[in-house]
């Protein structure tokens, strides 16, 4: 499934760090799409999105040199993409604006259609969770990333990071549960 | 049709359609990523400030409008090897992408491969919603997914990935559709007691301020009995939409000052409240907030007040009657006589304007006249003539009081000498 250890991106990567740019524009064209769907998921917006993925690319390129062929480089990028997204939710001073949201009390169980869930749907829901809910969740679900992790990229506490996690999970059972209905 | 009762479940198929998503970006990105890079290549200083100038140059790219489209996210699964571009030298990029293709459509038959199997699972009833619910509660790490792609034979999965894909597109549509969630509201700016409706693409639950009026409907009459702003939101499932309606009431009054005997100032309360301004229906002044008029007529007067700036505001208007302060009094007889008393014919008149009287005999031969109420007739032709005989005359008097039209008053007197 993933092409990231082939010979020919280990070969583009190094052309790419050593400045070449037609080597940059390629691995550009190969990973822009999934790294503009990482900032799209974390983003209020396809303009910040836009922000975001622009500037990732250019850590992309001053940073390639340092990659060190160890792990996935798909999975490289991601962390760099992530990273730049909160980097500029933080600027943007939105990522603690913690909305408490109406919390009636739902149970954490509800039957869903998801016969035709797709993609789409789902990276819709996503991007509807408000800020604070939505980076937790991405990081955490989407992405990977641990509680610890997260409480150290976004300044928060774990518990923090746990109870946002918590309520992104409930909104979204709300919302699917009336989605399917 | 898949069901999952446990939100860890749908979290996973959310991470294995999330993971590896793709959505195509806009066009000027690479523009400017490749504008920073290419000079980023000859020193790391200039990459700096090169890289914070590019993010302002897109800032202001988009400020001037000149990115007119920046996509809604369609999912299209050949958009990657859309992008691929036609020349050589990426040959080699071209089959990779084609694997990734290829990739990408296993995952999607794995995840319909998965359905089928939660189908079954979904007939007969377990019991295990509750333990998951309990664990999902207890413990908020979610274990990695990992795929296990299950072969399947190709001929059927062909026929599902067909199907589903058609069901996928107008899932799309769907979903596209929903997004465009809107209110129309058929006022705005209603004015207080006005009913206004409000209509949704879809039909959901409105809430006017917070509090739900109404559920499952695409359509809502609202009457708007307090002033000032409403917040109208609409839930359908997952996407809301919201509405502000301002309702206004725009009471004002006009307030009269005489200034003078016949000079009137109007004001409109509170100040600044345009009017067109009529009088007696014709228009004497418009757009302003003041009038100031003479009415030295006497009669009724309406002045109305038309607001021009206020939509809420209904016409005020006021009314002035103007009463007379003049008078005329006539007599019928009078005994030039030299007695001092009543020598002379007399008329009383006041606060006039215009004053002619003239006297006639039985004949209508006219034997005095005068515009001036102190110059009194004695008796003889015009006051110096021969003496008059006694008898009937006839006083015509034509006067003018103040704010009054113009009147004759034809009088009968009697001339006696006794």
């Amino acid at each position: 499934m993933s092409h990231s250890e082939t010979y020919d991106e280990t070969s583009l990567i190094k052309a790419c760090g050593k400045g070449d740019n037609k080597a940059f524009k390629k691995i550009y064209d190969r990973h822009s799409a999934t790294m503009y769907s990482i900032c799209l998921r974390y983003m209020n917006n396809e303009d910040e999105a836009k922000d975001a993925l622009q500037e990732g690319f250019i850590k992309v390129f001053n940073k390639i040199g340092s990659y060190s062929f160890s792990g996935s480089f798909e999975g490289w990028l991601k962390r760099i993409f992530v990273n730049t997204s909160i980097e500029q939710i933080r600027k943007r001073k939105k990522h603690l604006d913690v909305s408490e949201l109406n919390s009636t009390d739902v149970k954490l169980t509800t039957n869903i259609n998801v016969g035709n869930m797709d993609a789409e749907k789902m990276m819709m829901l996503v991007q509807k969770l408000p800020a604070g809910y939505r980076t937790v969740f991405n990081m955490f679900v989407v992405d990977g990333y641990s509680h610890k992790e997260i409480s150290e990229a976004l300044g928060v506490n774990e518990n923090t990071s746990k109870s946002q996690l918590f309520k992104a999970r409930k909104q979204l059972q709300v919302w699917l549960k009336d989605w399917f209905k | 049709m898949k069901k999952f009762e446990d939100i860890n479940e749908f979290e996973q198929l959310l991470k294995k359609q999330l993971d590896g998503h793709t959505s195509s970006p806009p066009s000027d990105v690479w523009t400017h990523v490749s504008a920073s890079t290419t000079q980023g290549a000859s020193g790391l200083a200039q990459i700096v400030s090169f890289f914070k100038s590019a993010t302002n140059l897109l800032k202001v790219g988009l400020f001037a409008g000149g990115i007119a489209a920046i996509g809604i996210v369609v999912y299209n699964e050949n958009k990657t090897q859309d992008q691929v571009p036609n020349s050589p030298e990426v040959l080699v990029v071209d089959s990779l992408i084609a694997e990734n293709t290829e990739g990408d459509e296993e995952t999607e038959v794995l995840v319909i491969e998965k359905s089928k199997n939660a189908d079954a699972e979904a007939a007969t009833p377990t019991n295990s919603s509750v333990e998951r619910q309990k664990s999902l509660e207890n413990n908020d790490q979610t274990t990695g997914i990992k795929d296990k792609i299950e072969d399947s034979p190709s001929d059927v999965l062909d026929k599902s990935i067909g199907s589903e894909k058609s069901k996928t597109s107008d899932e799309v549509s769907n979903i596209l559709e929903r997004k465009e969630l809107t209110i129309s509201v058929s006022k705005n700016t209603p004015c207080k007691g006005e009913t206004v409706t409000l209509r949704s693409s879809f039909a959901g639950d409105w809430y006017i301020n917070g509090e739900k009026l109404v559920s499952n409907s695409s359509e809502l009459t609202y009457l708007c009995n307090e002033v000032g702003q409403v917040l109208v939101s609409l839930q359908t499932g997952p996407t809301s939409a919201e509405e502000s309606i301002q309702v206004l009431d725009n009471p004002f009054t006009i307030t009269k000052t005489q200034k003078s005997k016949d000079n009137y100032s109007f004001q409109t309360q509170p100040s600044g409240v345009l009017v067109d301004w009529t009088l007696n229906g014709a228009l004497v002044k418009n757009n302003s907030s003041s009038l100031t008029v003479t009415l030295d007529k006497v009669g009724q007067y309406n002045l109305v007040g038309i607001p021009t700036g206020l939509s809420c505001a209904e016409n005020v208007s006021v009314s002035l009657t103007k009463k007379s302060t003049g008078y005329l009094k006539t007599y019928n007889t009078f005994t030039p006589n030299g007695d001092g008393h009543n020598d002379e014919y007399p008329i009383e008149i006041r606060d006039y304007d215009n004053f002619t009287v003239q006297i006639f005999d039985r004949n209508s031969r006219m034997i005095f006249s005068s515009q001036d109420p102190d110059n009194k007739w004695n008796g003889r032709e015009f006051n110096v003539g021969e003496e008059c005989l006694p008898g009937e005359y006839i006083a015509r008097i034509k006067y003018q009081l103040k704010g009054e039209n113009s009147k004759t008053e034809n009088v009968r007197l009697t001339l006696i000498r006794p």
